[in-house]
């Protein structure tokens, strides 16, 4: 399915003209599976979300001045190399942020999938996608192919099929995501036969 | 969609729209306020996510 897919979906093109824009930030999520203490956990980034009920949701927080969200975030977020807020429990990005979103898919428990991945808070440019492991050198191949078309979704390639050990990297797909709507806004694999 | 799903905040609290009249009792009712919470003893609590770190990663439904 990968496959096939991507051959279709990086030959899309927009009904009018509509470039993606210039990136001025880069955000690199890993997603794989891991057995931890025997209990099967998906992961992005070495973490695996978990709405624990004693946590004031995130724009709720924001909103009622449990979670503070200022420059000071924003320094941490970019101190540490890929805008990620561990204190906050998000990426903070500044409005007027065109973000590269590098989706990587890894063998997770001698697994392949591909999975859909979903964002909320506005539409992405698809950049399109590629069996393996990111690189800038197949990235610019793709991208002298694609005239990107705006998505809410898209698939991640679970190829190629030979799985080898957890970690090896399955597949890519790149965003760009221009963030224009201020709040809290998610970016989630699977849609409503996952919810539960 | 757990798991495999992450937060982007955009802007800063202060920019932030304001909350339509509506919304206000609910979310900044105390009840719906609640505590932040640290998940106890982590070491390394990060709000919304468990790690390797989390003192018992091994929760149901996560």
């Amino acid at each position: 399915m990968g496959a096939a897919y991507q051959n279709v979906t990086n030959q899309f093109r927009p009904y009018y003209s509509n470039p993606a824009p210039t990136p001025n930030k880069r955000i690199f999520l890993n997603n794989t599976a891991e057995s931890w203490s025997g209990k099967e956990r998906d992961v992005l980034n070495n973490l695996a979300f978990y709405p624990n009920p004693a946590q004031v949701p995130l724009l709720v927080g924001m909103y009622n001045g449990q979670v503070v969200v200022d420059q000071a975030a924003e320094a941490r977020a970019a101190a540490q190399g890929n805008y990620f807020d561990s204190t906050t429990g998000a990426y903070l990005l500044e409005v007027g942020d065109v973000v590269e979103v590098i989706l990587q898919n890894q063998v997770g428990l001698n697994n392949v999938v591909t999975h859909p991945f979903h964002m909320h808070g506005g539409d992405f440019w698809d950049m399109g996608g590629g069996d393996g492991e990111f690189s800038e050198e197949a990235y610019q191949e793709l991208l002298a192919t694609v005239d990107p078309v705006k998505r809410d979704t898209t698939l991640l390639s679970g190829l190629p099929a030979s799985r080898g050990t957890t970690g090896n990297p399955q597949g890519f797909r790149v965003w760009r995501w221009e963030a224009t709507a201020k709040g809290a806004w998610m970016l989630h694999w699977y849609i409503i036969p996952f919810a539960r | 969609m757990l798991g495999l799903q992450t937060m982007v905040v955009v802007g800063e609290s202060s920019q932030l729209p304001p909350l339509p009249q509506a919304y206000q009792a609910a979310y900044l009712s105390p009840g719906q306020a609640g505590a932040m919470g640290n998940v106890n003893n982590d070491t390394q609590f990060i709000p919304y996510f468990i790690s390797t770190n989390s003192t018992d990663p091994t929760w149901e439904n996560a």
